[in-house]
């Protein structure tokens, strides 16, 4: 009977059971907000690897739906008008990400892959100019403030989410929702339709696959979930800055993805964790943060050339090499008893 | 020999393409009738396969137009190709590495179905499973079915093209040297189920250098040469001329 219970499924309630905890054992808010950012960088780095990882499109410009998520919550909701709710911006967010996707992604994929990544590049530099630019909408540097805490109707009530310990689970329930949509599209036939693009783009043109039209889904997909993540992150913040497009967060999602592992759910989600809260963590040594910080990230890219998939797989490998063993003598025993 | 499908299943007309100033096809015209198995020979580099991707939309074509029954199918998209019948194996096999042989099979099925059953697996792809499954059992090739497609032979990958194109339901399919570099004894099978897939009215377009097997096979032979269509007709009488003789044989 041991032998049924996947590995894989006992990790994922494993870590969600602890991710629940979390609040319950962290009790200084300041560890609980990094508990909070460990999880927007979960859910932005899994919508992340749905276009780096699964359909191979190098996107440089994915902090741009998250901003403009975070932009919509802000221009929808400031003291002392609360907003509608997260679910009417949840709503307009993830559409209007959608479509800026599509209306990225259509130009830029009639592009070589390499020169999609440069395309979208540029797209990013523009959305951090308009965003710093567009005074009368985005109040620029100066920033949209005293945006009103998030409020989340449900049947029967609204919760008004203020402490640091509701907006935990709130992003929780986002980053579960982002593992596992991208979870489930990467199972079904559609997964193995944006496999087949990433892995050959001509052969899937002949098995009657539209390398563009999957790769535009993906990416609009990718941009929805992104832009959930910015609206939370707004009402979070209370602030949102042109700093939300800022290339800073392309480069964290792209160690993220890639010391993970692309295309691997567990992988980027470990790497998501480790690379938000080791760097608070190592707060404690201040003035060696980046130095240790640097030196972490170089030892697994070196040691684990395929990130830390590579380290769950051979993990997997040595658990079922030792049940193998395990179990016959086991049923010896059990036949002796 | 088809009654009731009067016109050709395949026109080509003055089908042109160069690459860089160098001109790979030129002008070159031929039709191929319903249900018919014609071999496209050639010595290397006189532009078969170039020929295959132009009318299978993998190149656009520089000038000249192609007919599927019919209607005019110049410079539409490969994808686009595919969900109207039009199939095609690779001269470089290829498959999706990071996929496990039963699911490149698997894959042929998507130019049967539209994008809303993408989603779900169930429906048209247990069906789909099922056909894959015999298919592999019936080429030989079962065993490995759980195995990465990259991580197989080179003679199974090719196995593995021809299994997922019988999925795509072709109305018409080019086989770009099915048995080059295929053991004899996979050579044989492939060349039993390419019978089988003519028998079954599949129109086929065969390219092969082996001439054994397209001299068995086909009851009509296209020559080409340099980009251009030197001979066309029945294999006696075309194997005969002197310019293929030369041109194919070196003779």
């Amino acid at each position: 009977m041991v032998a049924a219970i996947n590995p894989r499924s006992i990790g994922w309630t494993g870590s969600l059971i602890v991710a629940l905890l979390v609040p319950v054992v962290v009790g200084t808010p300041y560890y609980l907000s990094t508990g909070i950012f460990a999880l927007m960088y979960v859910a932005l780095a899994v919508a992340f690897d749905l276009v780096v990882g699964r359909i191979g499109a190098l996107s440089l410009a994915q902090p741009v739906f998250y901003g403009y998520g975070a932009y919509v919550a802000a221009l929808l909701g400031t003291h002392p008008r609360p907003g509608p709710g997260f679910w009417v911006e949840a709503l307009a967010a993830a559409t209007g990400a959608s479509i800026l996707a599509l209306a990225i992604g259509i130009p830029a994929f009639r592009l070589s892959l390499h020169s999609f990544a440069m395309g979208t590049l540029g797209f990013a530099l523009i959305a951090e100019l308009v965003a710093n630019n567009w005074l009368s909408v985005t109040r620029g540097p100066l920033c949209i403030s005293a945006i009103a805490p998030l409020r989340l109707s449900y049947p029967g009530g609204t919760l008004i989410v203020t402490t640091n310990q509701q907006a935990y689970y709130v992003i929780l329930a986002i980053a579960v929702v982002a593992i596992l949509s991208v979870g489930l599209v990467s199972r079904s036939r559609l997964g193995m339709a944006f496999r087949a693009v990433r892995d050959d783009p001509m052969l899937a043109a002949a098995r009657g696959l539209s390398p563009n039209q999957l790769r535009l889904l993906a990416f609009a997909i990718s941009a929805a979930l992104s832009a959930l993540v910015g609206v939370f992150a707004a009402h979070f913040e209370t602030v949102v800055c042109p700093s939300y497009i800022d290339l800073s967060i392309t480069v964290l999602l792209l160690i993220m993805v890639f010391v993970g592992g692309r295309g691997s759910l567990r992988g980027v989600v470990t790497a998501a964790v480790i690379f938000t809260v080791v760097p608070e963590l190592l707060r404690i040594a201040e003035s060696m943060r980046l130095v240790i910080f640097g030196a972490i990230l170089l030892v697994t890219v070196i040691a684990f050339p395929d990130g830390f998939e590579h380290l769950y797989a051979r993990m997997g490998r040595f658990i079922s090499r030792s049940r193998s063993r395990a179990l016959p003598a086991s049923s010896e025993a059990t036949g002796k008893a | 020999m088809n009654q009731d499908a009067p016109g050709a299943a395949l026109e080509i007309r003055r089908l042109s393409k160069s690459f860089y100033g160098t001109t790979v096809l030129d002008g070159v015209s031929f039709d191929v009738a319903p249900g018919e198995l014609v071999g496209l020979i050639g010595p290397n580099g006189s532009g078969k396969t170039t020929l295959i991707d132009c009318v299978t939309g993998v190149l656009r074509p520089a000038g000249g137009q192609v007919m599927l029954d019919g209607s005019r199918i110049t410079r539409l998209p490969a994808h686009r190709l595919a969900r109207r019948g039009l199939v095609r194996t690779f001269q470089q096999v290829r498959v999706f590495t990071s996929a496990t042989v039963r699911e490149n099979v698997i894959a042929g099925g998507f130019a049967t179905v539209p994008w809303s059953r993408y989603l779900f697996n169930g429906g048209h792809w247990s069906e789909t499973a099922h056909l894959a499954d015999s298919l592999l059992a019936d080429l030989g090739i079962d065993s490995v079915g759980a195995s990465l497609a990259g991580q197989v032979s080179y003679g199974q990958r090719k196995l593995i093209e021809f299994a997922a194109g019988m999925l795509s339901a072709p109305r018409l399919i080019f086989l770009d040297e099915p048995v080059a570099a295929v053991n004899p004894t996979l050579a044989l099978t492939m060349r039993d189920r390419i019978r089988k897939l003519h028998e079954s009215s599949v129109t086929i377009v065969l390219v092969e250098h082996n001439l054994e097997v397209v001299l068995d096979l086909c009851q009509r032979l296209v020559v080409l040469d340099h980009g251009v269509k030197i001979a066309d007709g029945p294999p006696s009488e075309v194997m005969e001329l002197p310019a293929v003789q030369e041109a194919y044989l070196g003779r």
